[in-house]
């Protein structure tokens, strides 16, 4: 049997995290004097979402009514279902929580209609109705969004995912060591689904787990990915590392920076200029092969950014490091962003030079700049745009 | 003086030659184009030599000569590092030839500036569009390194050398503009200038502009203060963070230097070079330290992320023993 549906908490005391999403959805369905009725639940996938949803329908005793993607929500069956539903009082006298599940998922064109129709019954209804998504934002969800309340729907924390894979160790009586769990919460990204797939997958039936690498696991494309490859190459010491990014959706360029933003945080001293060399080689690599068009030398740019960063410590060690997204080409591009390169270039026509050497001398036509009495004259000689006279002013 | 609406603000652009005459340093070369105007005649040039040293200018000069008023629609001018690949050069090329010169002189005027930037493989297909152009269009190839130019481009060319501007050049030069533009500049001041500017005639006036615009009084001390690139300081602190072992500080210290003032990997290598020797520490210390700037200059040249080698740059400085 899958574990996500053998473990999926159908009480509120069964589940682990999202407290505070909790709290607000159970306020909202007791709230009877809020005049919206619709609530919206929105996040990454696998927080929670639809059983927090059923949790607290078992919490109120309410009859559950569900539409989710699979099933048809043009205009006539959301009337006709959810709009019976939310007149008509329960045969038991029981409350009702109409639950429509991946609600992009309401097409444009089969589900013609749906989104109104459903807008219209928000606000008249007598039952909750809460709606699911993973992607709020969604064009088609604008006029949903503002006549609903919003609750969220945050990332699972490692510590909540280690918690929920612990609990299925003991009642499964299997036993896994750390490092591996970890690895699997690693590799799941504050997905609880994902995390309990690739945990039943691995186990694939054995008893016992140690120290697996989990690389038969297929990747899922987000960023976590390249973290896991970053805690390979940063732990470890054997010659696996060498296919660390072989499954990792980036080419070796973004690799290269996301190692060069990381590295700091886990070397120092000796093994940092060491792993610096070894990053120093790979770059050098990387104008070679554009230069000579030699594509073979991605080999060796594999070989010093994942063996030469790994071997570059003396041992492994596991301490736990938070790794960061790459800031550096933010910065830059914010930097570049600004109107500095267009306005190199119309001196470069201005001073008959290469928009390089123009470049260069930006500092001083910057002071050149600051001389009132010229300034409108260049303005109009040079065609600078207000923006353009803007960046100048404030430099 | 006169105020010609149409003059630039720019002294760079105000001062440009615009007469024969007004060229300077390079005599026996404006004799040479003279004479191109006159006979109405000219083959394929290349202009070689240091950074403003008046090859634009001097192009310039025989184009409005040739021309007259229709100047701009008989040249264009191209710039071999900025346009990206001989392939967008010999496009543009192709659709400026196209026409005829509507003027006496029966050939369009292509000037290709820092021709030396193209590869070998660029220059021979840039050796055959001045071939396939040649009924129509005469290139005057602009370079700093003739050397870099393939040789059956230079034997297509008539190959001028550009002298070096000499300090009693650019004396007369600025003594013009100061005079123009009401500065009062003694000559000590010239001789700085020319010192600083390294004989590069737009960088000598840029500087001499910039200062003005800020400064009252244009003396040696308002240059320095002006023009210096790399603040002393700032390399001070990266370095001795970088030696202290805080590699963190002092990678987030040089990413600021390079991004607030525009600073490229070679302009802190060499005010590194520079503040090194600065440095309280040993003197055997210094030189592994210029041993390793060496080498990382070298890469910065060899690699494509400048920030990545001088961060190797950095990481390798904490190995080295503490200051004094």
């Amino acid at each position: 049997m899958q574990f996500i549906e053998k473990y999926r908490p159908g009480k509120i005391k069964e589940m682990i995290g999202q407290e505070e999403a909790l709290r607000n959805l159970l306020k909202f369905v007791l709230n009877k004097k809020n005049p919206r009725k619709g609530v919206i639940l929105h996040g990454p996938p696998g927080t929670g979402k639809t059983s927090a949803a059923y949790a607290i329908a078992n919490e109120i005793k309410a009859e559950i009514i569900e539409l989710n993607a699979s099933d048809f929500r043009d205009k006539g069956s959301i009337r006709n279902i959810v709009g019976a539903a939310v007149k008509q009082k329960s045969l038991f006298g029981q409350n009702k929580m109409i639950i429509i599940d991946e609600l992009e998922g309401i097409s444009g064109r089969e589900d013609y209609g749906g989104l109104n129709e459903l807008i219209k019954i928000l606000n008249g209804s007598a039952y909750p109705i809460v709606m699911i998504t993973n992607q709020l934002y969604d064009d088609k969800l604008k006029a949903v969004r503002k006549n609903a309340e919003l609750i969220q729907f945050k990332k699972l924390n490692e510590e909540d995912i280690h918690k929920i894979l612990q609990r299925i160790c003991i009642n499964e009586n299997v036993f896994v060591d750390e490092p591996t769990l970890r690895r699997i919460t690693l590799l799941s990204d504050g997905d609880a689904r994902a995390a309990v797939n690739d945990f039943q997958t691995i186990m694939s039936g054995r008893k016992e787990l140690r120290n697996s690498d989990v690389k038969v696991l297929g990747k899922r494309e987000r960023e976590e990915t390249i973290f896991n490859a970053l805690n390979f190459i940063f732990k470890g010491k054997s010659k696996a590392v060498l296919s660390a990014f072989d499954n990792v959706d980036m080419d070796k360029d973004e690799c290269i920076l996301w190692i060069d933003e990381n590295l700091p945080l886990e070397y120092s001293g000796i093994e940092l200029a060491r792993a610096y060399k070894a990053l120093s080689n790979a770059d050098i690599f990387r104008k070679r092969i554009v230069r000579h068009q030699y594509w073979r030398f991605l080999v060796y740019i594999n070989d010093f950014i994942t063996a030469g960063i790994a071997f570059s410590k003396e041992k492994e060690n596991d301490k736990f490091v938070k790794y960061k997204k790459v800031t550096r080409l933010l910065k830059m591009w914010i930097e570049n962003q600004t109107k500095k390169k267009v306005i190199a270039e119309k001196l470069a026509k201005k001073m008959h030079c290469s928009r390089k050497k123009a470049l260069n001398e930006m500092p001083l036509f910057e002071k050149i700049y600051k001389n009132n009495e010229i300034q409108s004259s260049i303005n109009q000689e040079m065609g600078l745009d207000k923006d353009e006279t803007f960046y100048l002013l404030a430099r | 003086m006169e105020i010609n609406l149409n003059e630039s603000v720019i002294w760079t652009e105000k001062y440009r030659p615009k007469e024969f005459s007004q060229v300077k340093g390079q005599d026996e070369i404006v004799e040479r184009a003279k004479a191109f105007v006159e006979t109405k005649n000219m083959p394929h040039i290349m202009f070689a030599g240091p950074a403003g040293t008046g090859k634009s200018t001097l192009s310039l000069v025989i184009v409005k000569k040739l021309f007259g008023e229709s100047w701009r629609s008989n040249y264009l001018e191209l710039n071999a590092s900025d346009e990206r690949g001989i392939d967008v050069i010999r496009q543009k090329v192709k659709s400026f030839a196209r026409t005829k010169s509507l003027s006496e002189f029966p050939f369009k005027i292509i000037f290709l500036d820092e021709a030396d930037a193209l590869t070998r493989e660029a220059q021979q297909a840039l050796r055959r569009t001045m071939e396939n152009y040649t009924a129509n269009c005469r290139f005057i190839l602009s370079c700093n390194f003739s050397s870099k130019i393939i040789e059956p481009i230079q034997s297509r060319c008539a190959v001028f050398r550009f002298k070096p501007l000499e300090e009693k050049n650019l004396i007369e030069i600025i003594n013009e503009i100061a005079k123009q533009e009401k500065l009062s500049i003694d000559e000590n001041t010239i001789k700085k200038l020319y010192d600083i500017g390294e004989g590069d005639c737009r960088r000598t006036i840029n500087i001499l502009q910039s200062v003005a615009s800020v400064k009252k009084t244009v003396n040696e001390e308002a240059i320095y203060e002006i023009i210096s690139t790399t603040r002393p300081a700032d390399i001070q602190n990266i370095l001795t963070t970088a030696i202290s072992g805080d590699f963190l500080q002092a990678r987030e210290k040089l990413l600021e230097v390079m991004l607030k003032q525009s600073l490229a990997g070679l302009d802190i290598i060499k005010g590194i070079h520079k503040e090194t020797w600065k440095l309280d520490i040993d003197d055997r210390l210094k030189i592994k330290i210029i041993e390793k700037c060496g080498e990382i200059e070298f890469r910065l040249v060899e690699g494509s992320d400048e920030f990545i080698q001088l961060e190797s740059f950095l990481a390798s400085l904490a190995l080295l023993k503490p200051l004094k």
